[in-house]
């Protein structure tokens, strides 16, 4: 039920927020005059780290895909079909993008765009490998993230889904960063597996703890959850935590 | 001796002068959750946590001077009291702590917000019965927000609103 804003560039995490990498360069002692959390010495213009590479997204004004540029972001960006129409150029594999200059300069974030709920559902959906359908909570479930649910009628006719809170994901800025969504959906996936197997009273009657220490350990594993910021990887383990999860122990190497 | 006696007092003196001058305020508590149906047709992930508060807070700064605080670099902790036992949890407040540096004019405020699964994790839990309209009565009053980083240790003062957020209520007022 959670998110984050940390890049992969192979060797190192990188976290947008604050501009800087979470780990140490590998060679931060050859170049010690440099901050060892900074990119291509603090100059990525001028030097281009070619280890790895993040996109921004980008989605029309109904949540459709548009494309992506070439960012060593993770955003969701909004901007109108025309606008992106105008200046994105068409890949010879039939895909769209647009310079990230541009696309900057053209969009807004997810969060700040006041879509429809529709199209706000539409643009989850872009992320979401569950084949569940989503739908958005009510405000009062409180959290930001999504909830796996699941219902029986008196003729045993089983649905299931997965609520999407819009409005908790927007004001964490969970709904500005791709990473952090497909983590969401990390969790969420193995709810929907468990519930596959299980059947609905397996499911209903299997522990709070058994449930959500599974969730997330593979949302944890996940290659998504070391892109998250700081405080949202905090927030899930805390979450793990109470939930019973084992975080593995780093043993100090000891000399003989 | 003396000297370095008197030299510690001033510095006491002068953290708790910073301290006394900013104000923590929670302006606003939104809670969430408070009596979730159980049903045996419907199964929602997190509707057996308990009671969901989202806690809008003020920092005040009341001096004549810039106020620089860290977020990145800092700690919140959730306080309140039930059945004569405190409990404490961490909570992060997010996006607010993802920030550096925050800076505050003098004699200006910041507002920002954190929420938490208030009972979650604790002994308060029900198994069987998620209405926790009588425990809130007792907790709801002690809720305490705690802002702590190198130097600064801020306790909020007091508590402005609550608001209750839940249909079944909302529909009771309506009626009336």
């Amino acid at each position: 039920m959670h998110g984050y804003d940390t890049y992969d560039y192979g060797a190192r995490g990188y976290y947008a927020a604050s501009g800087r990498f979470t780990t140490v360069d590998p060679l931060a002692e050859k170049y010690y005059s440099i901050s060892p959390y900074a990119y291509c010495a603090g100059n990525p213009v001028k030097y281009i780290d070619p280890t790895g590479m993040f996109v921004d997204d980008y989605f029309n004004e109904n949540g459709t895909y548009l494309g992506k540029d070439e960012a060593i972001t993770d955003n969701v960006k909004i901007t109108s079909q025309q606008s992106w129409d105008a200046t994105k150029t068409v890949n010879s594999d039939g895909s769209e993008s647009i310079d990230h200059a541009t696309g900057a300069a053209r969009s807004i974030d997810n969060s700040s765009a006041n879509l429809s709920t529709n199209a706000e559902l539409s643009v989850y959906n872009h992320y979401n490998p569950t084949g569940q359908t989503l739908n958005a909570t009510s405000p009062e479930s409180g959290n930001g993230g999504a909830a796996f649910w699941a219902t029986k009628d008196k003729n045993g006719v089983i649905k299931t889904g997965i609520e999407v809170n819009i409005e908790g994901n927007k004001s964490m800025k969970i709904a500005d960063h791709a990473n952090e969504i497909k983590n969401i959906f990390t969790h969420e996936d193995v709810h929907k597996n468990d519930f596959n197997q299980l059947g609905y009273d397996g499911f209903k009657n299997m522990s709070k703890d058994s449930k959500e220490s599974r969730a997330i350990q593979t949302q944890r594993d996940n290659s998504t959850f070391p892109l998250m910021s700081p405080e949202i990887q905090q927030k899930v383990i805390k979450y793990g935590l109470i939930n019973g999860i084992i975080l593995p122990i780093k043993i100090p190497e000891v000399g003989i | 001796m003396k000297f370095i006696y008197i030299l510690l007092s001033i510095m006491i003196l002068m953290s708790s002068n910073i301290n006394a001058q900013i104000v923590l305020t929670l302006k606003n508590i939104k809670v969430a959750k408070i009596n979730v149906p159980i049903s045996e047709n419907f199964i929602r992930e997190g509707d057996d946590e308990g009671p969901y508060v989202n806690m809008f807070f003020v920092f005040n700064n009341n001096t004549d001077s810039l106020l620089k605080l860290h977020p990145s670099n800092s700690k919140m902790n959730l306080q309140f009291r039930y059945d004569n036992k405190y409990f404490n949890q961490n909570v992060f407040a997010i996006p607010f702590m993802d920030s550096d540096t925050l800076i505050i004019m003098p004699h200006q405020q910041y507002e920002s917000f954190v929420g938490e699964s208030l009972l979650l994790g604790t002994s308060i839990l029900k198994h069987n019965n998620n209405d926790y309209r009588i425990e809130l009565i007792e907790i709801l009053p002690t809720i305490k927000l705690v802002y702590m980083e190198t130097k600064i240790n801020i306790k909020s003062s007091e508590i402005l609103n609550v608001e209750i957020i839940d249909k079944k209520i909302d529909n009771l007022k309506h009626k009336k």
